[in-house]
């Protein structure tokens, strides 16, 4: 990422990360953003790193990206159908509408349904707090 | 030539000083329900899309992993493009920007792909390298690749390098450095080549930001 921003104008080429976990070490080296898939939960918080990095304020950027990045590993390991699952649950969606497309199988495991609850959670207070200063 | 909210030209304009709107774009993820057939459950989706477009982040990309690309036939895509920007609109966003992920196996299938999603209001075609014949595809090829469908496109192409989902295949720096001249190509989607977990590496109490990339 560095080589590439170094050599381009963002006006020309821009590099995102693939992953919110390293969003702030991404724009630190010229990175222009995030196609992060923790926003389908947590937008806000996302946006928020994304405001206070740009408003000087590195160290409380910093801080909520170490939550992030807890919240990041649910996402990361819980797989395609673990994200919609814990999305489905907390976004409060209907239950029959969880599953990915066959193939893909179920994310049924009661004790992984469990720990990505747990995991995907420590951003959670953060997100309730910027929607209700929103 | 139209802007969205944060001032960004919506296409490759050599005035604008961002080529792919900066900030955080969500993957939405794609709800299908129960039935046998597994449709997309529409009234879910589009209870989704409202929550992230309403959420305030910068843009929102359609059909890329998360969103089951894959498994998506072109129309479906389409749909979700139509959906997304009619919901952007009645939130007074008409040039909130939607970024499409490709699915095609050949190049004119993904070039099919960038025309159809275009037709039905998206900005950027996130490309991913076709990987079926992941054992004949070269450097060279992959380079050539981007840069005919960059060269057919009808919207910019924002390159989607995730060697986890296509056999291996990365578009390493060397290529990008190349493919960054193409004036259709705006800008890559780094997967892991870049510098994960990095955030748990670091202590609380550092201040320093700096972080040297892997490559």
């Amino acid at each position: 990422m560095t080589r590439l921003t170094a050599a381009y104008p963002t006006s020309q080429f821009c590099a995102l990360a693939g992953q919110s976990d390293w969003l702030i070490p991404a724009l630190s080296v010229g990175g222009t953003g995030c196609i992060t898939g923790v926003g389908n939960l947590y937008p806000r918080a996302c946006v928020e790193i994304w405001n206070l990095y740009h408003a000087g304020k590195i160290e409380a950027a910093q801080k909520l990206q170490y939550t992030l990045s807890v919240s990041e590993l649910g996402f990361g390991d819980g797989g395609i159908n673990g994200t919609k699952w814990v999305v489905g649950e907390l976004l409060g969606y209907s239950e029959k509408s969880r599953d990915c497309r066959r193939p893909y199988p179920k994310f049924d495991s009661a004790e992984k349904r469990q720990w990505i609850l747990k995991q995907v959670r420590a951003l959670e207070a953060e997100e309730s707090r910027l929607k209700k200063t929103a | 030539m139209p802007s969205n909210e944060n001032g960004v030209s919506a296409s490759n304009g050599s005035s604008s000083q961002y080529s792919y709107p900066p900030g955080i774009h969500v993957p939405s993820l794609t709800f299908f329900n129960d039935s046998k057939r597994q449709e997309i459950d529409w009234d879910t989706q589009n209870k989704h899309l409202t929550f992230l477009i309403q959420s305030g982040v910068h843009g929102i990309v359609l059909a890329g992993t998360n969103g089951e690309a894959m498994p998506m036939t072109r129309q479906e895509k389409c749909d979700l493009v139509q959906a997304t920007r009619k919901i952007a609109t009645e939130q007074d966003k008409p040039n909130f920007p939607i970024t499409v992920g490709t699915s095609g196996i050949s190049t004119r299938d993904v070039i099919d792909d960038c025309v159809a999603v275009k037709e039905a209001a998206a900005d950027y075609a996130l490309v991913l390298v076709p990987s079926f014949f992941h054992f004949a595809m070269t450097k060279e090829a992959i380079c050539d690749f981007f840069e005919e469908v960059a060269d057919e496109s009808p919207i910019p192409v924002l390159i989607y390098n995730f060697p986890g989902v296509v056999s291996g295949l990365n578009v390493d720096s060397t290529m990008l450095d190349r493919l960054a001249k193409h004036k259709n190509i705006v800008g890559v989607k780094v997967g892991l080549f870049g510098i994960p977990n990095v955030g748990s590496m670091l202590t609380s109490s550092s201040s320093s930001l700096a972080v040297a990339s892997p490559k």
